[in-house]
């Protein structure tokens, strides 16, 4: 019997709303990081680090309680009311590192954040967040995509 | 009027099936939160070949190359043949010669270890050398 090749169905994004810009000349040739959410709606993966107004790194490994800064930065990056500064999104997962780093990991569907305006938004929080006072104002945002760290 | 401090609700996870090790209060391993939907695990997955040198998936993205076979062992395609299934939500190939495969996935009985061995085990795929290919799960750790 007549074998017919498969040619369609490969691993790059089906449609555009999942997919990041990848194969963009179609030529099936990766020419920038692709990034496919096979459901749902688009995300966008930032890797936070909570520093302060010198650049320090702040631990927040007993910033966790209810009222604490880790709140208060989850909360501004679901921030409802969509303004000039605040974006909104539905966060879907995060991740508060172990150690000092300062790291908050966070998965956002429905989001139109870029690095830069959550940056922002967080470093507005201002110098005293939360129960335990903590300087957030010298905050970075990275826009990783989905890449996962090696640890 | 008197006011009552709220001390519940807290970011650590509500709930044991969405969340890692950590205790309550302060944390004492990464906690990962889902906050809908089902239990996440991420894998990071790097190809390599028996050298442990990184194979270049920037041109494996077509049906049957790598990069598919990849995610059919990921999702337990010829489920047989392996100790795990998950469904994948998202995935990342990374666009230069790392090698480099994320995914997101959901209802996983994959451990990192057997994840690992299943890539190896297959030796080629679409006649790239895995079997040095290394799977970590680092959580929703990004970098």
């Amino acid at each position: 019997m007549a074998d017919v090749t498969r040619v369609h169905g490969d691993p790059l994004g089906v449609v555009n709303v999942d997919l990041s810009q990848g194969d963009t000349d179609a030529d099936g040739v990766l020419d920038a990081t692709l990034t496919v959410a096979n459901v749902g709606r688009s995300c966008v993966w930032m890797a936070l680090i909570i520093k302060n107004g010198s650049g320090t790194a702040q631990d927040l490994q007993a910033e966790v309680d209810t009222g604490d800064s880790v709140e208060a930065v989850l909360k501004a990056i679901q921030a409802s009311e969509v303004s000039s500064t605040q974006y909104g999104g539905e966060i879907l997962a995060y991740q508060v590192e172990d150690d000092t780093s300062g790291q908050i990991s966070v998965m956002v569907a429905g989001s139109n954040w870029t690095a830069s305006t959550m940056q922002t938004a967080v470093r507005a929080l201002g110098t005293t967040v939360g129960n335990n006072s903590v300087d957030v104002s010298g905050t970075t945002v990275t826009d990783t995509a989905m890449k996962l760290a090696t640890s | 009027m008197a006011e009552l401090t709220r001390v519940h609700g807290s970011p650590s996870g509500n709930v044991t099936y969405d969340r890692s090790v950590a205790n309550v209060g302060d944390i004492s391993a990464d906690e990962l939160v889902d906050v809908s939907g089902r239990k996440l695990n991420f894998f990071k997955i790097v190809i390599q070949n028996g050298s442990n040198s990184n194979q270049d998936m920037r041109t494996e993205m077509g049906p049957n190359e790598c990069v598919e076979k990849v995610l059919q062992i990921v999702q337990g395609y010829n489920s047989d043949n392996y100790n795990g299934s998950a469904t994948i939500l998202a995935y990342q190939v990374e666009g230069d010669n790392t090698g480099q495969i994320s995914v997101a996935v959901e209802g996983s009985s994959w451990s990192a270890s057997d994840l690992q061995a299943a890539i190896r085990e297959t030796t080629t795929l679409n006649s790239i050398n895995v079997t040095g290919s290394d799977v970590t799960a680092p959580g929703l750790d990004l970098t």
